[in-house]
């Protein structure tokens, strides 16, 4: 008897030792996820992301919302399209952080069955996809002030004009275009489609070719006044397996400073093969891919280069006699307007190109009226041209003819 | 510098394919969160029997000694064997396959909802029976390869969109389906479904078994004999997998079934010696034979991840649960499913549960999901379901001790008898399973038989005998009820057993007696499961004469007979049961596997 009591005494003991030396699960008192462990799968419209997500929990339910907090979390900060892209933003964010990630299903639209399960020291870790909705997560950060809205940056700096152009000519190329275009116009930025126009072609041609630049888009761009020009490129793939066709797209994006022909951002987005009906739905698979990236690319570079001063190309033409006091003129106004070091692109007997970042001037016709104030001599100032950042204008006295050809 | 770009191009082109593929890859889950998906089998022309006859030798036990009078053999036509080959894979190529039937003129292909037809003149494959396996191997591989697979191929590539909408995991909520509005297959699901064709073709060596006229162990039955045909067959499944770029079947395994031991009787008014008057024993015993090589080869097939059934653990209260599988996989009521979770990278057992409802859900899309009781260890939303390769029957073994107290035997006063030391072999047999019967849920048939020795002498006054123990043997079936206690593993059950009892005694001037009693026994016990396939379990029983005979003899031949009154008292028995996976006779109890059809 004594010696049975012993052994159940000891299995009592051996047994609450070893349930005591197993990990006991306890969640973090934070709202921030526990994993911040999240994939990009796909934009699915302009306003939806598809987030694959994971969260730990002691319990499956608190699994499941720490993957809904990731996939928040990485909305706003992970991967290479955050919301919140500055600094700046970061900082403003962690205000109403504990809101936003206190009840993520406000921005989940719609969440898969568990992709996986397993336990990782004391914490299940679980995996779900994720439909989340930047479009209402950016409203919550414009309405409580962390991002700036676009106003707020029409108002500062000046909302960029866009023009998006297909790198060629191909039909895909321009369906591509249209999405990048929906994107952009859903993010209220100004699209340009550019209309020919002869006089201002001309203008333009002659304009590019004192640079020595001769890009067809770089010209278009131009000539649609645009602040920033999208160069768009797909490629459509056909494979013939298991009796069916397969199309696979590729889109490739870059947005350059029109002013400048600075690259602002680039991407590609990608497609799987598969078997579809239409082209377009794989091209604008592919399109969805990149279109949001290079938007976010755009606005970060675009507020980044504009903190200091919007960009404006000004081509100032004169008669050789009195070109090299215009050129002085003109060059010590921009050394007053602008705090950046000023850029002379390309320069000859009568004509000359500034690259100048001024700031608290939105557009070329407020920029001219600004060098007509401060323009010492000799002559006047008559503007040639504006559009968006593109000033061409004719300085000294007489009658100056600029020949276009 | 060209190769450079080449290089470069070439670089930029896996890229884009890796990233394609990563994206639509996230959208599947990983292996803890498997779910069985469909395959497509077809079966290669008939069984092809190593000897297309059966020797059996008679053995005549109605003598004093048993001895072999003579030779049996049963020819088998090709008129048997295609019936027995829809017998055989109707238990094999189940309802969780998509089923590849060639017609004459066409071909069909039957997935889960729906069918697609080609029509061609796919010649059969014309292998004749009784060659080796070698030859039989190489004919079947060739008219796989020839007539076959471009069949397969064409109906694979047919039915795709079919069979992704039969998946259980689709590109929901994503762009294609959402805004384009489009299936939008992918080439990695079409490659995997394309890769989804399987082909059967089953060998039968040589079938052994023996015939025995016997004298019927049952006492005051008018047909005093029996006739008794015992088979085992121990088919060959060769199982190739379609590799959908090569457009071949390639080998993919061989499993080796086996029917157990299979048995058929009549009972006869006097023993017949006459081959043909057991023919249609014979045809009776070759079908079961089959019936439960079938059934030993689905449950083998089971151990194969690729044909066991998988599912996520849902809604999970108390000890019950629901996983998204039912008919459409061919689940029978109190099919096991073993439960698993992966922790540290490691696949750990939880326990298991048993399907108490299953779900009908043969519609496309059908959110029915099938109920299952936890019986042992514990489960959690989301764990790893996976089928438990089962065949409902279990064999065991039985120790304990059996009253036999007489009071009056052979219409004299008596006393003695005793307890016996009893020793069983058992076989338990699940209803639910076997009949796919929900009513039949947990309720358990046992078939049992033994010996014992130990039992007291028996004293008869009036006759001035004492008699010692000799043999002690009982045969008998029972029924009771498995009620589980939470998921502890164990179960109390409540049942009945009606048995036969054998005793004899002798005494020592050569008197005999022998009491031959039919008994009933309500009994209750316990089973604890320590997995599906073993347990240990224990019974306490009150054993009741119904009736009974006797006889004695004393020494100088003079016979004494009537019943035996017992004094009753309690039996019990402890032992261990094993899943062997053959079934044996017993296949004659088995429901056809659930089917889609309503009937």
């Amino acid at each position: 008897m004594k010696k049975l009591l012993f052994l159940s005494a000891a299995f009592i003991v051996i047994t609450s030792c070893a349930s005591t030396g197993k990990q006991l699960c306890q969640m973090p008192n934070t709202v921030e996820p526990l994993s911040k462990e999240a994939q990009f799968v796909e934009s699915s419209s302009t306003a939806e992301y598809i987030i694959l997500a994971t969260g730990k929990g002691c319990t499956v339910n608190q699994a499941r919302n720490d993957a809904r907090k990731a996939a928040i979390w990485f909305v706003l900060f992970g991967g290479d399209r955050p919301l919140l892209q500055t600094a700046r933003e970061r900082r403003k964010a962690k205000a109403i952080l504990d809101e936003i990630l206190g009840n993520p299903q406000n921005y989940i639209r719609w969440e898969s069955a568990p992709k996986s399960k397993r336990k990782e020291g004391p914490y299940i870790v679980m995996s779900f996809l994720f439909k989340v909705d930047v479009g209402a997560l950016k409203q919550k950060l414009l309405d409580e002030g962390v991002l700036e809205s676009t106003e707020d940056i029409s108002e500062e700096v000046g909302l960029p004009f866009i023009a998006v152009l297909p790198a060629s000519n191909d039909e895909f190329s321009k369906f591509a275009v249209t999405v990048i275009e929906e994107y952009l116009q859903d993010r209220d930025y100004e699209v340009y489609v550019p209309e020919g126009n002869e006089k201002i072609d001309k203008i333009i041609k002659t304009v590019a070719a004192l640079e020595g630049k001769t890009d067809p888009y770089y010209m278009e761009a131009m000539q649609a006044g645009s602040d920033i020009f999208v160069k768009v490129k797909t490629s459509v793939w056909k494979v013939n397996k298991y009796g069916r066709t397969f199309l696979k797209a590729t889109a490739e994006a870059k947005a350059y400073e029109t002013a400048t022909g600075k690259l602002l951002g680039a991407s590609t987005g990608f497609s799987p093969e598969r078997n579809v009906t239409s082209p377009e739905a794989v091209v604008q698979e592919a399109t969805n891919d990149l279109a949001d990236k290079i938007t976010l690319q755009i606005r970060k570079a675009w507020l980044r280069e504009t903190r200091r001063g919007k960009p404006f190309k000004v081509v100032v033409f004169s008669s050789e006699d009195q070109f090299r006091n215009v050129d002085r003129s003109i060059y010590r106004i921009f050394r007053k307007l602008s705090r950046r070091p000023i850029k002379r692109l390309a320069s000859g007997k009568s004509a000359t190109t500034y690259v100048v970042y001024i700031k608290g001037i939105p557009n070329a016709y407020e920029l001219f009226m600004k060098l007509e104030d401060m323009y010492p001599g000799p002559g006047k100032l008559e503007k040639v041209l504006d559009t968006g950042s593109l000033l061409i204008i004719k300085a000294g006295s007489g009658d100056t003819d600029i020949e276009i050809e | 510098m060209r190769k450079a770009l080449f290089a470069l191009t070439i670089c930029a082109l896996l890229a884009s394919n890796a990233l394609a593929v990563e994206n639509t890859a996230t959208l599947n889950s990983d292996i803890t969160q498997k779910k069985y998906q469909r395959k497509t089998a077809v079966s290669v022309g008939e069984m092809e029997l190593q000897k297309p006859f059966v020797i059996l030798p008679v053995i005549d036990n109605t003598r004093k000694r048993p001895r072999k009078i003579a030779n049996y053999m049963y020819q088998i036509t090709n008129n048997e064997i295609d019936p027995l080959t829809k017998l055989f894979y109707n238990y094999v190529i189940t309802q969780r396959f998509d089923k590849l039937i060639i017609l004459p003129n066409k071909v069909i292909l039957i997935t889960k909802t729906g069918e697609a037809t080609l029509n061609t003149n796919l010649p059969q494959p014309s292998i004749p029976q009784g060659i080796d396996f070698k030859t039989y191997k190489q004919n079947v591989e060739n008219y796989l390869n020839t007539q076959i697979a471009p069949v397969m191929e064409k109906l694979l590539e047919i039915t795709l969109d079919q069979r992704y909408k039969e998946l259980p995991e689709q590109e929901k909520m994503t762009f294609i389906t959402q805004k384009a509005k489009e299936l939008g297959l992918t080439a990695e699901v079409a490659e995997k479904l394309m890769n989804s064709g399987f082909a059967f073709a089953t060998y039968i060596p040589t079938i052994k078994g023996n015939l025995t006229i016997n004298k019927s162990i049952l006492a005051g039955t008018s047909n005093p004999y029996n006739a008794q045909i015992s088979l085992e067959a121990q088919p060959v499944i060769l199982i190739y997998r379609f590799d959908g770029d090569k457009k071949t079947f390639v080998p993919y395994k061989q499993i080796v079934a086996d029917s157990g031991i299979t048995s058929q009787s009549i009972s006869l008014k006097r023993p017949v010696y006459s081959p043909r008057y057991y023919r249609n024993l014979f045809d009776r015993t070759l079908a079961l034979t089959i019936k439960a090589a079938a059934i030993n080869a689905g449950m083998e097939l089971k151990e194969d991840d690729n044909f066991a059934i998988f599912s996520p653990a849902e809604e999970v209260e108390g000890n019950s649960f629901k996983a998204k599988v039912g008919v459409a996989e061919a689940i029978r009521i109190d099919a096991p499913f073993d439960i698993y979770e992966f922790e540290n990278g490691k696949k750990v057992y939880k326990g298991f549960g048993k399907a108490r409802d299953v779900a009908y859900n043969c519609e496309i899309e059908s959110t029915n999901k099938t109920k299952f009781d936890l019986v042992k260890g514990n489960v959690e939303e989301y764990d790893q379901l996976r089928e438990h390769p089962w065949s409902g029957v279990l064999f065991g073994i039985q120790a304990g001790i059996t009253p036999f107290s007489v009071t009056e035997v052979a219409g004299q006063s008596a006393s003695g008898g005793g307890d016996w030391a009893t020793f069983r072999i058992t076989i338990d047999a699940d209803l639910g399973y076997i009949a796919n019967s929900k009513a039949l849920s947990e309720w358990w048939l046992k078939i049992y038989g033994g010996g014992g020795s130990g039992g007291d002498d028996i004293t008869i006054p009036s006759l001035n005998a004492t008699i010692s123990p000799d043999n002690y043997a009982e045969g008998g079936l029972g029924i009771y009820k498995r009620i589980y206690l939470g998921a502890t593993g164990l179960a109390i059950t409540p049942g009945a057993d009606f048995s036969y009892r054998y005793l004899k005694f002798t005494g020592s001037s050569g008197d005999e007696l022998t009491i031959g009693a039919y008994t009933f026994t309500p009994h209750i016990g316990f089973i604890y499961n320590l997995s599906p396939n073993f347990e240990i379990n224990g019974e306490v029983g009150y054993p009741i004469n119904v009736s009974s005979d006797t006889t004695y003899t004393d020494s100088l031949g003079t016979e004494y007979t009537g019943s035996a009154e017992t004094e009753g008292g309690v039996n019990f028995f402890i032992g261990a049961s094993y899943h062997f996976g053959v079934v044996g006779s017993l296949s004659a109890l088995y429901a056809e596997p659930p089917s889609c059809k309503r009937k």
